[in-house]
């Protein structure tokens, strides 16, 4: 019986220590992930792209979101370039705690872009209103198009693997 | 004696047996408490360790979650400034700011630039160099203000670069010295360099903007009369629809904080209106618009007599959108689109169908790939398959195969016969009478 209580504790004290800890996610390329999602993307018009790799990458995630740029870990913005409704921004967060900030703010970017839409373009209304945002772990997406389900699938195949 | 040191011995002996058994016994004990000695204290270090790292991780988590709060405090507070509307310092699409040109307006009259630097004084040169070509000394208010509007239609671009969601419009198309140089601007633009016209002629404008702040337009004062001009959105399109609106005209299309602006409730520069016939029949509206539409006229405009119901006009709104959306089934309208405002007036509504044309590259349901047709053919007939609606794409781009006989009687639909009548052989019948 006490052999068995001394195999049995050192076991438990592995997990309660290993429970307090973060689990350390591994960080995929955030260019691979944006060439396998938007290569999903088989209807999209011209699309234009920024990344952190941009040139002046913080000032143009501000078109997308005013969370501060400090709290990205990694990020492509992949739009129309004549203006249609057709988006998609997936952001990697640093800390978990920041993801859900980050998609309140991409929601609101959505609703901002529904207002342009309204004012100027009634037809792309649809659309930018059928938009998805989700987030996955440390990631906070946005998906505006047709074919969302097919975008959302190759987000999640590539980040799973 | 010898008993009893023998009894001694014996009694040693056994206790030295009893010690002898015991100790190894005892030490047996010893190691073994002290065994769990260790791993109790491993254990309770363990413990220790974890209930110090959830502590540090939660407080992480406290600390941030109050820095959320605190940061949504300041937010929720510069919102709540914010939401005090004011003419200027406002972003309008996120990215345009109105500014004041007041600056300029003064110096052109008071003939002193001094206070101007390069920009500014560039455009009031341009800005004067206009006022010159088109103003004449004995136009009033209105002629002057009407003269600038037309100016401006005439030679002013359309800037569509605010629509990707990272811009392209180009540098200052958002102030009178973009536009007036560049030629090309974007609502803020447009909105702002009819104001610095009017302020240069002392005529009181203010830019308005929409509550969403994605548009902004401007409100002239004409003899003591407040009146909307949206100069970009008439730009391509009508001209003069949305040319000295009152308030019910202009909140068809747009909305405004009503506290702040002033009221518009005069229609006496409206071009629309006074140009506008009158009508005392909704029935007679598809004739009206095939007759625009045989002369390419732009718009029709009607003055609904009060003898009209509410119903009614409510009615003639319909008929438009079923008229618009029925000619799209056409080969020879489905270019053309139909927009219908109505505003109450004092005494029955003024009407106004405005007619525009689609360029003709743009795709329409004739030049669509196979594929398109395909996907367009399935997805709708896996949406609506099930309710009995079948969809055909050649019967679409060709209604008049189509058999509509099991629609309701046509006695329901009274608009729908005058729909039919009015177009004539370019009818697509959709209710068989």
């Amino acid at each position: 019986m006490k052999k068995i209580f001394w195999l049995i504790l050192p076991v438990i004290m592995i997990f309660c220590i290993s429970g307090c800890s973060e689990k350390e996610e591994k960080n995929i390329s955030i260019y691979d992930l944006q060439k396998a999602v938007l290569e999903a993307g088989k209807d999209f018009p011209e699309m234009k792209t920024v990344n952190g790799s941009s040139e002046d990458a913080a000032s143009l995630f501000t078109y997308l979101s005013d969370v501060e740029y400090e709290k990205v870990d990694a990020f492509f913005l992949s739009y129309a370039a004549e203006g249609e409704s057709y988006e998609v921004a997936v952001v990697r967060m640093k800390e978990n705690s920041d993801v859900k900030e980050m998609t309140d703010s991409l929601k609101a970017h959505v609703d901002d872009r529904i207002n342009l839409y309204k004012n100027y373009e009634p037809e792309q209304v649809g659309r930018a209103e059928e938009a998805d945002v989700f987030s996955e772990g440390k990631y906070a997406v946005l998906i505006m198009c047709d074919n969302k389900s097919d975008i959302k699938a190759a987000f999640e195949n590539i980040i799973n693997e | 004696m010898e008993n009893e040191n023998n009894i001694n011995e014996t009694e040693k002996k056994e206790t030295v047996q009893e010690l002898s058994i015991t100790v190894p016994e005892k030490k047996k004990e010893k190691s073994e408490l002290l065994g769990i000695y260790v791993m109790l204290s491993i254990l309770l270090l363990a413990v220790t360790a974890s209930i110090i790292l959830s502590a540090v991780t939660l407080n992480t988590f406290m600390t941030k979650s109050a820095e959320v709060a605190a940061v949504s405090a300041e937010i929720d507070d510069e919102e709540h400034d914010e939401s005090t509307t004011k003419e200027n310092d406002v972003t309008i699409g996120g990215e345009y700011v109105i500014r004041s040109t007041e600056n300029i307006s003064d110096a052109y009259k008071s003939g002193d630039t001094s206070s101007l630097n390069d920009k500014d004084k560039e455009t009031l040169d341009m800005a004067e160099k206009v006022l010159k070509e088109i103003i004449k000394d004995d136009m009033s208010e209105y002629e002057k203000e009407k003269a600038v509007y037309e100016w401006m239609v005439d030679n002013l671009g359309f800037d569509t670069g605010m629509l990707p969601v990272i811009p392209t419009t180009q540098a200052d198309c958002d102030n009178p010295y973009g536009v007036l140089k560049y030629k090309n601007a974007v609502c803020v633009g447009y909105a702002t360099t009819f104001r610095l016209f009017m302020q240069m002629m002392d005529i009181p404008c203010m830019v308005v903007h929409d509550t969403s702040e994605g548009h902004s337009w401007d409100l002239v004062q004409l003899d003591k009369n407040w009146y909307h001009t949206d100069i970009y959105s008439d730009q391509g399109n009508v001209k003069y629809v949305n040319f000295n609106m009152n308030d019910e005209m202009c909140e068809m299309s747009h909305d405004w904080d009503r506290t702040f602006f002033p009221a518009a409730e005069s229609l006496k520069y409206n071009v629309i209106y006074n140009n506008a016939k009158e009508e005392k029949d909704i029935y007679n509206i598809p004739k009206l618009i095939k007759e625009a539409l045989t002369k390419d006229e732009k718009y029709i405009a009607l003055k609904l007599s009060s003898t009209i119901s509410d119903t009614d006009a409510t009615i003639a709104y319909q008929m438009v959108d079923y008229l618009n959306y029925s000619m799209q089934m056409t080969e020879k309208y489905m270019n053309y689109k139909l927009i219908c405002n109505f505003a109450k007036l004092d005494e029955g509504y003024l009407f106004i169908v405005s007619i525009s044309k689609i360029s003709d590259e743009s795709v329409n349901m004739t030049n669509l790939t196979e594929e398109q047709k395909k996907k367009l053919t399935e997805s709708f007939n896996e949406a609506f398959g099930a309710d009995g609606i079948t969809f055909n794409l050649d019967d679409f781009i060709n209604p008049y195969a189509q058999d509509y006989s099991d629609i309701a009687d046509a006695a329901t639909y009274p608009y729908e016969n005058s729909v039919n009548e009015s177009m004539g052989d370019e009818s697509n019948d959709l209710v068989n009478p």
